[in-house]
């Protein structure tokens, strides 16, 4: 119960290292979160809009990604960026710039798996509509993702939550390193290995707020969307 | 000015079904054309051949005018609205044509009041009852008037007076355009058809002015009509 206590009273008075530590989640996981949204959803648009050859295998290969474990994620960029490393004249192991790419490489095939489900059943809806209008490819990608715009949000946001989560990726790319490279996951391992369980219980309450916030943004997109999506 | 309507020697199929073989008809080019068959007969594969929505294995669609290829405006039998109000979805076709803003104004909000349906500009497209979907999905294939008008079922679901509305305004509008329908309502072809197209199992049965089809001498033309007309 002590611990339960101390770990409020780190989070009550706005301890510097305990929030130092969140930021740099939230940054970390909201900077990937955008990288994977503006790669992910134009092609999440082309594969719903369009067939070609191969189709079938690019999608297998996304969800097939979808449950790449973190560690392998992190023991892969590991090999191409460390010093000896393909990517090592890069000098980016161990900086906030790989962590992002590794939770990138976690969260695009989320965001284009699910996203292109939910595009192609709108799309496949528009077909005879945007075939009537003779509508370019261009525009039905840019019509079909505005369409689906409040149910993308939710897809979005459930790749933000994984990203928040992750953690084995980033302990391998990142280290850990305090004040530098240090996120809510990977000090939550590493305090409670040493013993130090408050900081690491307050680490865990936030990100269960965080979680709980996340839902609740959600729940109320789809009641915006129910009011406002004219579906 | 149309020069020529035609469908010639078509074959299409798919899912190993022959649909058309060797389908050829000439489309007179003025008035309205009006097809009319059995469920299944290929009523609507027809009206998408022209459209070019789908395309024939093999044979020609044409469509001759003057100079260029005369466009068509199409109602397919799946009316389906993008997920916004009435006013967008019939501005949609004009947004994507690069119609200015206030132009799109003032086409939309002339076309609903000419249709009476001004005050439902702000309802979701999607929210409507059937009747007045299917009667928006005939105000917006004429947000923008091609050449040709080509109508799947222009009337089904809807009520006595949205039909009065539409069939007055294609009597009227026939005088410049060219229209081409598909209709089960056999009183409604009779009203409203210059020419009467008959199919059946992909075939083209008989091709005849009204005045001239309840005299037929075909026996699918007479069995059909006898069954949908004389014994009600």
């Amino acid at each position: 119960m002590e611990v339960f206590f101390d770990s409020l009273s780190l989070i009550l008075s706005f301890d510097k290292d305990l929030y130092e530590i969140i930021f740099l989640s939230l940054r970390v996981s909201l900077v990937a979160l955008l990288i994977s949204t503006i790669i992910g959803l134009p092609i999440a648009g082309i594969l719903a809009s369009k067939n070609f050859l191969g189709k079938k295998l690019v999608l297998i290969f996304f969800n097939s990604m979808m449950a790449l474990p973190p560690v392998f994620v992190g023991l892969v960029l590991y090999v191409f960026f460390s010093q000896s490393g393909f990517f090592g004249f890069m000098n980016i192991l161990y900086t906030p710039i790989i962590m992002i790419i590794a939770q990138v490489i976690i969260i695009l095939p989320i965001i284009i798996s699910v996203s292109a489900e939910l595009l192609e059943n709108i799309f496949h809806e528009y077909k005879e509509f945007f075939d009537t209008f003779s509508v370019g490819t261009l525009r039905r990608v840019k019509t079909t993702l505005f369409d689906a715009r409040f149910s993308l949000i939710t897809c979005i946001l459930t790749g933000l939550g994984r990203a928040l989560s992750e953690v084995g990726a980033i302990i391998i790319v990142g280290g850990n390193i305090v004040h530098y490279t240090r996120v809510m996951t990977t000090t939550i391992a590493l305090e409670t290995s040493r013993g130090n369980l408050s900081l690491a219980i307050a680490l865990g309450i936030i990100l269960i707020f965080i979680s709980i916030m996340l839902n609740y943004i959600v729940i109320s997109i789809k009641n915006i969307s129910k009011q406002n999506s004219y579906d | 000015m149309i020069k020529k309507i035609s469908i010639k020697n078509v074959n299409f199929g798919f899912n190993q079904k022959v649909f058309f073989k060797n389908l050829s008809i000439d489309f007179s080019t003025k008035g309205i054309s009006v097809i009319i068959g059995p469920n299944g007969s290929g009523k609507s594969l027809i009206t998408k051949l022209l459209k070019g929505i789908i395309l024939p294995d093999s044979g020609e669609i044409l469509l001759i005018s003057g100079k260029t290829k005369p466009k068509i405006s199409y109602l397919s039998q799946k009316i389906t609205f993008l997920r916004r109000d009435v006013y967008n979805n019939l501005a949609y076709p004009l947004i994507i044509r690069n119609y200015r803003k206030k132009q799109i104004k003032q086409k939309v909000n002339k076309i609903l009041e000419n249709f009476n349906f001004l005050d439902k500009l702000n309802f979701s497209a999607r929210s409507l009852s059937k009747g007045n979907k299917q009667f928006l999905a005939f105000i917006r294939s004429q947000i923008i008037k091609h050449d040709i008008l080509v109508l799947d079922e222009p009337c089904s679901n809807l009520d006595f007076e949205s039909i009065k509305i539409i069939e007055k305004y294609l009597l009227t509008l026939k005088k410049e355009k060219k229209i081409i329908m598909v209709t089960h309502d056999m009183f409604q072809a009779m009203r409203l058809a210059d020419e009467i197209i008959i199919i059946n199992d992909g075939e083209l049965i008989e091709i005849s002015g009204k005045k001239n089809i309840l005299k037929s001498k075909n026996k699918f033309t007479k069995n059909f009509f006898t069954k949908h007309i004389l014994s009600p």
